[in-house]
């Protein structure tokens, strides 16, 4: 088997059988998720929650939702313009994927590549719950 | 407390367990991920992984002991984490422990997946630091040779760890969604 066959085979979708059934699209959520990594706009983030969906990443002592989110995202983009996310690897487990990426941008003159684990609770092809850890 | 600032984000390391056929990889896999169930033969190493590793490793954090945990680890096995050098099987629950107050660490298992040569956990670890409690998340993700652990990169806040015992980091960290 080459190398390429041997890649594929280890990001197989994994549902447990444990599972209870729901509705969830995990392909649609990948390719939604990179998109906003890829060409990172505030609604193109905002596009990624249900309307009562949260997001917690570190530092931050509760999740936030709403309009929270908006502005978290606002500050971010604009304190850090070329922020890019490229999601590495992913895993889920029912209605919770794992995406491994590589994250990076500036601030002023300061350029920083840095990891992270983002583990997600879905409805739909939507977060309901996010959660970050770099 | 003097806080190690700029070691705390160093994770270069990792990238050399990210990089290469990862990427592309994760590109080809993508557009197709929702095409059909994971094969009969995926799914059989996937409760193979689960039985023989996911659940006995979920149990042995709940109270970590370094003889238990070293045997989770292939004998070159090693993981990284936040603050430190990569970390050999001898080494982890010590990094991991010597964090909090002696004996209190614990890890919770909140969710995990399972893929057929990776597996990621979602943690709760609580534990006391100078006798306060703490309970903080984590991330990890492990890859495996066999049912042991060749690599891996374990992720959470050890600023919010710190801030249990210096208070006065928190506010020079935490977002405020309110400002």
């Amino acid at each position: 088997m080459g190398r390429i066959s041997i890649a594929a085979v280890k990001m197989v979708r994994t549902t447990m059988p444990a599972t209870t059934k729901t509705n969830v699209d995990v392909s649609g959520f990948l390719k939604r998720f990179s998109r906003s990594g890829r060409q990172p706009t505030v609604e193109g983030y905002l596009d990624l929650f249900e309307p009562n969906g949260t997001v917690q990443h570190p530092g931050m002592p509760r999740p936030l939702s709403g309009e929270e989110i908006r502005n978290f995202i606002s500050a971010v983009l604009a304190l850090m313009p070329d922020f890019r996310l490229r999601p590495v690897a992913w895993c889920s487990h029912g209605d919770v994927v794992f995406v491994e990426a590589i994250t990076s941008g500036s601030v002023r003159e300061a350029h920083a590549t840095w990891p992270a684990i983002y583990c997600v609770k879905l409805n739909g092809d939507r977060v309901v719950t996010g959660r970050s850890y770099l | 407390v003097s806080l190690p600032v700029a070691p705390i984000y160093d994770r270069a390391e990792v990238f050399s367990q990210l990089q290469g056929d990862r990427i592309r990889q994760f590109e080809e896999r993508v557009p197709s991920a929702s095409t059909g169930a994971p094969s009969a033969e995926d799914r059989v190493g996937i409760e193979k992984i689960t039985e023989e590793f996911v659940r006995p490793y979920i149990e042995a954090w709940r109270a970590p002991e370094k003889h238990w945990i070293l045997d989770f680890y292939t004998r070159t096995g090693s993981i990284l984490m936040p603050a430190c050098e990569r970390v050999a099987r001898e080494g982890v629950v010590r990094t991991r422990v010597e964090i909090v107050d002696v004996g209190t660490l614990r890890q919770h298992c909140e969710v995990y997946a399972v893929c057929t040569h990776d597996v990621f956990f979602h943690w709760r670890i609580t534990g006391f630091l100078d006798s306060r409690p703490f309970e903080v998340g984590a991330a990890e993700r492990v890859t495996l040779d066999g049912f042991k652990i060749a690599d891996g990169a374990m992720y959470f806040d050890r600023i919010s760890i710190e801030a249990v015992r210096d208070p006065s980091l928190a506010s020079r960290t935490i977002f405020d969604a309110a400002k």
